[in-house]
């Protein structure tokens, strides 16, 4: 009775396994990738001779070694390289978006659910790395190193911000901002707590380095991407100090970058009110030319919607 | 034995219920469960907003009372407050299928009303069903 069983599940296994075979091949076998075999690849590069003559002469030896080699990568040095990314894909699948202060009751139903899923998508996760060469999640995990780094490159700057080290910051980030900017669009600028971040630092830099003439001239391309909305608490604060600063230039800055932001009438016409009172004559007029702007823009807005 | 047969239904087959179970869950994950969005879990956002433990040691202790309780309010949606709510975006739906006025001449709208009548009950049913279970937001 046992033993025909046995003979029954060796018989089911053996067709799956057979089943398995073709599909594994046409699907992207993990071991189609060389990067996935690097005990073969070993084997390759220290048994496999590069004469044919040899090759046929070492074959009966080198072969079965490779095999063993293709084995061993398959069952263990693979799977293994891969629990890091499996591991990773579970966190971010069940574990990345908790917030256990605003709702806290909402994470306490989901907690259950989420530990029971845990390892059955961290294994699930972990038979497909180790049999199909995920290649979507390579290049996942490449653009979270990239991003990494990235982050590493803005903590850097802030660094020097507090260090009171400002131009230097600002002069870092001229230097990264195409590095940035290639990430932001590679990404789709889908990481909108790091580009504002990435704002903050720029405005901070500028303001607190005395750069703000060479980040808001008209040559930079970068000034008309700021407004309220793209800026961390922070950089709300720095442009608060800005437009109470002694320089003119920075209060027509900080009244730019406020003013192109998307925001209610009335508060758009505080600002301009209280930008029409400044000290400062020129800023006055500044101002009144972009009044006058906007009301252009309103118009060719208008007959553009008539048309 | 006794166990055995109170568990499982006559005429089923053994494990054919929490079989159901698990792929009724299944397809309730994969399809999108209606609980999966905030709106829909209106109750529990209440109690979100009632219970919040500050520091992480009341966070932690509180765990093995607030997951039965969790579940009980999410159940609690999904049985009672969510089929509630979705009682008249069911109405209206089938509203706008069937009852919206028409331009249609007199004999039309009169042969079209006994199918309709008919067709109502149904209607609504299902689409409440679909409702219940799905995340189904209404045009308006």
């Amino acid at each position: 009775m046992i033993r025909e069983r046995l003979q029954l599940r060796v018989r089911v296994l053996s067709r799956g396994l057979c089943a398995l075979a073709p599909a594994l091949l046409l699907a992207g076998c993990a071991f189609l990738n060389r990067a996935n075999t690097p005990t073969l690849n070993l084997v390759e590069e220290n048994l496999w001779p590069e004469t044919t003559a040899k090759r046929a002469v070492v074959f009966p030896l080198v072969f079965p070694i490779s095999v063993a080699a293709l084995a061993t990568d398959a069952v263990i040095i693979h799977p293994i390289s891969v629990i890091d990314d499996s591991a990773r894909d579970t966190r971010d699948a069940l574990w990345d978006d908790l917030d256990w202060n605003a709702s806290y009751m909402t994470e306490s139903v989901a907690l259950p659910w989420r530990t029971v899923g845990t390892p059955v998508i961290f294994v699930s996760d972990l038979l497909l790395r180790s049999l199909f060469d995920v290649r979507e999640n390579v290049d996942k995990a490449r653009r979270r190193e990239r991003e990494e780094q990235i982050l590493e490159i803005l903590d850097q700057i802030e660094d020097l911000i507090d260090r009171e080290r400002a131009g230097e910051a600002f002069d870092l980030l001229r230097a990264k901002e195409m590095e940035i900017n290639r990430f932001w669009y590679q990404t789709l600028g889908r990481d909108e707590e790091m580009g504002s971040r990435h704002s903050s630092l720029w405005l901070e830099a500028a303001y607190r380095g005395g750069r703000y003439e060479q980040l808001f001239a008209s040559s930079n391309p970068y000034r008309p991407l700021m407004n309220r909305k793209s800026l961390t608490e922070r950089g709300l604060g720095v442009l608060a100090e800005m437009r109470t600063a002694p320089s003119p230039t920075v209060r027509w800055a900080a009244f730019l970058i406020e003013a192109s932001s998307e925001m209610d009438p009335h508060m758009l016409g505080d600002l301009v009110r209280e930008a029409l009172r400044d000290a400062n004559p020129v800023l006055r007029h500044e101002v009144l030319g972009w009044i006058e702007s906007q009301t252009l823009w309103s118009r060719v807005e208008s007959i553009e919607n008539d048309l | 034995m006794m166990m055995r047969s109170m568990s499982t239904p006559r005429g089923c087959p053994r494990g054919a219920s929490p079989r159901f179970l698990l792929m009724g869950c299944a397809w309730l994950y994969l399809s999108g469960c209606s609980m999966f969005v905030k709106e829909n879990r209106r109750f529990l956002n209440k109690t979100d907003e009632w219970i919040r433990p500050e520091s992480t040691a009341a966070k932690v202790t509180l765990v093995p009372l607030t997951v039965p309780l969790a579940t009980g309010v999410l159940a609690t949606d999904l049985a009672i407050v969510h089929p509630a709510c979705s009682l008249r975006p069911a109405w209206d739906d089938v509203y706008d299928l069937y009852w919206k006025p028409r331009e249609m001449d007199w004999l039309r709208k009169s042969i079209m009303i006994p199918v309709i009548t008919a067709l109502t009950p149904p209607t609504y049913l299902v689409d409440l069903t679909g409702r219940i279970l799905f995340p189904i937001e209404s045009e308006s």
